[in-house]
């Protein structure tokens, strides 16, 4: 029997392959969408009243002068050097706009998850343990209305409620001091927003899996030796039960990520979404392809994370790469 | 059922006991008005067919009945008390500590995704509360080298689905031993192993017989267990005690038709004269439909007249046996 570690190693890196692979289907996927920008790109961003001769030095300057192939080539070359090219308003690469606010969008990402899970992990263990009883029906129907009502629209009601009526936490913006404090009072409602379809979502998902779970013959051998209900549900339930939940809030970060754009624009946070917002109204074009690259990268690692994850949670899996 | 009337008062003395279940046709009356005895020390056997209520019989001690449990009666006594009657958390104290069971599916037994060591230090965890848990799995590791598992200290860093089903169903016993329990409930412990396994797990049970002094009840629905491993059968017949006493006794004499029955098909089974095995016509009634009278009246050969009017009560018969027949 091969050890543990070699195995998991071998896992991790043919799933570290499969998303390079990903990450570069995406990088041509980008590029050919640029080819599809209906008439001249420089006279596009240029705008209509742009002179034949700077629509002329413009082309020339992106190189869009030059073969389709040739294009291409660069593209991927500067990309793999981590140049994104150059913002055409300011003139600033674009790389450094996207490392500037992505810590901004990272953070206001993670604080959701961490509250969805802070919350949506214990509701859903309750909910599962006490199914049929007053606070599971009510986990039920609250956490459907979260998962109906779309993000933006939790987000303007929470803004309302809570910075302008009751004001308890500040309007907008990021605190752009060191104070922690400030911070965090400026991440809660943001990050709030995004967490509270994902409580209900998470607790859903986990009661029905627990549930399965609670039904299987190894709960009945851990009831028959006097384990504590909270070691039952806490350690051997929910750690093969997560599997599914896992899986969700794995492919789920896209559709967070998306609602991480409607947070920040509503609460006036710098972020990836600000910036690809702007990018577009202004047909920032080279930025908005590096935000698009970075959201599927941010994405397709995730989900490189949620992927061996499995094999930590499930050891079986493990046992599968390894055949 | 105690084997001679001066022995000691039983370890479990179950009176009356009739438990029920909720279902879309109606309550199923698994169980009505069963009472026997469990000798202290002894090894009872308890057969039937599938749907007898066996397992229901033996998970109603610790109380581990399914959720759908519309009535629980009667009264189970252990240790002076009597164990329907008491509140949840005193009966979860008896669980890993006095009572201790082994099931019928190993494969499906122990979690999939934990070390057999992590489980084996939690099911004794309710015996042993203070313990370290390098002491608990130091004796894990002794137990397992004695149920006969190879490099026992290793494998306690293995998931269950890196052993066999053979070895599974000797982590399950040597997890019951490790509880050292008063009383040991098997349920079917080799109905899901290959015959070659079966038999190397049943030598293991009649080996550790000779060293541990408490109890067993051993679901199985082959008599041939029952007589290699049993000092005691009760025999099960849709949800009713049929007939019980001293092993020997009840086999080498059967009483009750249904007993009788058994026994015929059981002799067939090992012979190649395949044509002419036994069964027994009909099939067992489905518990939320039940006949009048003796529940055996429909598919027995000697049924009369008294059967089919009457449920006929559990008489003793003297040597601590018991049959429930109008016809004996």
């Amino acid at each position: 029997m091969a050890g543990a570690l070699p195995v998991l190693l071998r896992h991790a890196g043919q799933r570290l392959a499969s998303t390079l692979l990903v990450l570069a289907g995406a990088v041509a996927l980008l590029f050919v969408l640029t080819l599809f920008i209906s008439g001249n790109p420089a006279q596009v961003l240029l705008g209509p009243r742009a002179t034949p001769e700077a629509v002329q030095a413009f082309t020339q300057a992106m190189g869009l002068d030059r073969p389709v192939h040739e294009r291409f080539a660069l593209f991927v070359w500067n990309v793999l050097h981590g140049d994104l090219g150059t913002d055409v308003v300011s003139g600033r690469p674009v790389a450094a706009l996207v490392a500037e606010v992505l810590p901004y969008t990272v953070t206001l990402t993670l604080s959701a998850i961490a509250i969805a899970v802070l919350f949506g992990v214990p509701l859903g263990c309750y909910a599962a343990t006490h199914p049929g009883s007053v606070l599971d029906r009510a986990a039920a129907a609250v956490s459907i209305g979260f998962i109906a009502i779309p993000n933006f629209v939790v987000a303007i009601l929470l803004l309302m409620v809570f910075s302008i009526w009751l004001d308890w936490f500040p309007v907008l913006g990021v605190s752009r001091s060191g104070d922690i404090g400030d911070q965090l009072a400026r991440l809660a409602l943001p990050a709030l927003s995004l967490a509270l379809g994902w409580i209900g979502y998470i607790a859903r998902l986990l009661r029905a899996s627990l549930l399965e779970v609670l039904g299987e013959p190894h709960i009945r051998t851990l009831r028959a030796y006097g384990v504590p209900d909270r070691v039952v549900v806490y350690k051997y339930a929910l750690k093969p039960a997560a599997i599914p939940t896992v899986a969700i809030l794995g492919l789920g970060v896209g559709r967070l990520l998306g609602g991480a754009i409607f947070a920040e624009i509503v609460f006036a946070r710098p972020g990836i979404g600000t910036l690809v917002y702007d990018a577009i109204s202004s047909r920032n074009y080279p930025v908005v392809q590096a935000c698009v690259l970075v959201v599927v990268a941010l994405f397709t690692l995730t989900n490189l994370a949620v992927d061996l994850s499995y094999a930590w949670l499930d050891p079986r899996i493990r046992r599968a790469g390894d055949r | 059922m105690t084997a001679s009337p001066q022995e000691a008062e039983p370890l479990i003395a179950i009176r009356n006991l009739s438990v029920s279940f909720a279902t879309g046709a109606g309550p199923a009356n698994v169980l009505r008005n069963v009472s026997l005895d469990l000798g202290r020390g002894r090894v009872v056997g308890l057969v039937g067919e599938s749907g007898s209520g066996k397992s229901t019989l033996a998970s109603a001690i610790p109380r581990l009945l399914p959720r759908n449990l519309s009535r629980l009666e009667g009264s189970i006594r252990y240790g002076g008390r009597d164990l329907l009657a008491l509140p949840d958390r005193e009966l979860a104290a008896l669980r890993g500590t006095r009572f201790a069971m082994i099931f019928q599916d190993p494969m499906a037994a122990l979690n999939p995704v934990f070390r057999v060591g992590t489980q084996l230090v939690d099911l004794q965890r309710a015996k042993r509360p203070k313990d370290r848990r390098r002491a608990l799995l130091a004796r894990a590791v002794a137990m397992l080298a004695r149920v006969g598992i190879p490099d026992a200290e290793r494998r306690l860093s293995d998931y269950p689905h890196q052993f066999s089903g053979g070895m599974r169903q000797r982590i399950m016993i040597a997890a019951a031993l490790l509880a050292e329990p008063d009383l040991l409930i098997a349920d079917e412990p080799t109905t899901a192993l290959d015959p070659t396994i079966e038999g190397q797990i049943v030598a293991l049970i009649e080996e550790l017989r000779q060293e541990y002094r408490g109890t067993i009840l051993l679901i199985a629905h082959s008599l041939g267990l029952v007589s290699q491993l049993c000092d005691d059968v009760v025999v099960l017949y849709a949800g009713t005690l049929v007939e019980s006493g001293p092993a020997a006794a009840v086999l080498g004499d059967p009483r009750h038709p249904y007993t009788r029955a058994l026994l015929a098909c059981e002799i067939g089974a090992g012979v190649i004269r395949r044509a002419t095995l036994a069964s027994i016509p009909g099939e067992v009634p489905d518990a939320t439909r039940l006949p009048q009278g003796c529940v055996f009246a429909p598919r027995c050969p000697q049924a009369a007249e008294p059967c089919r009017a009457a449920v006929p009560p559990l008489r003793a018969l003297g040597g601590g046996r018991s049959v429930a027949c109008a016809l004996v």
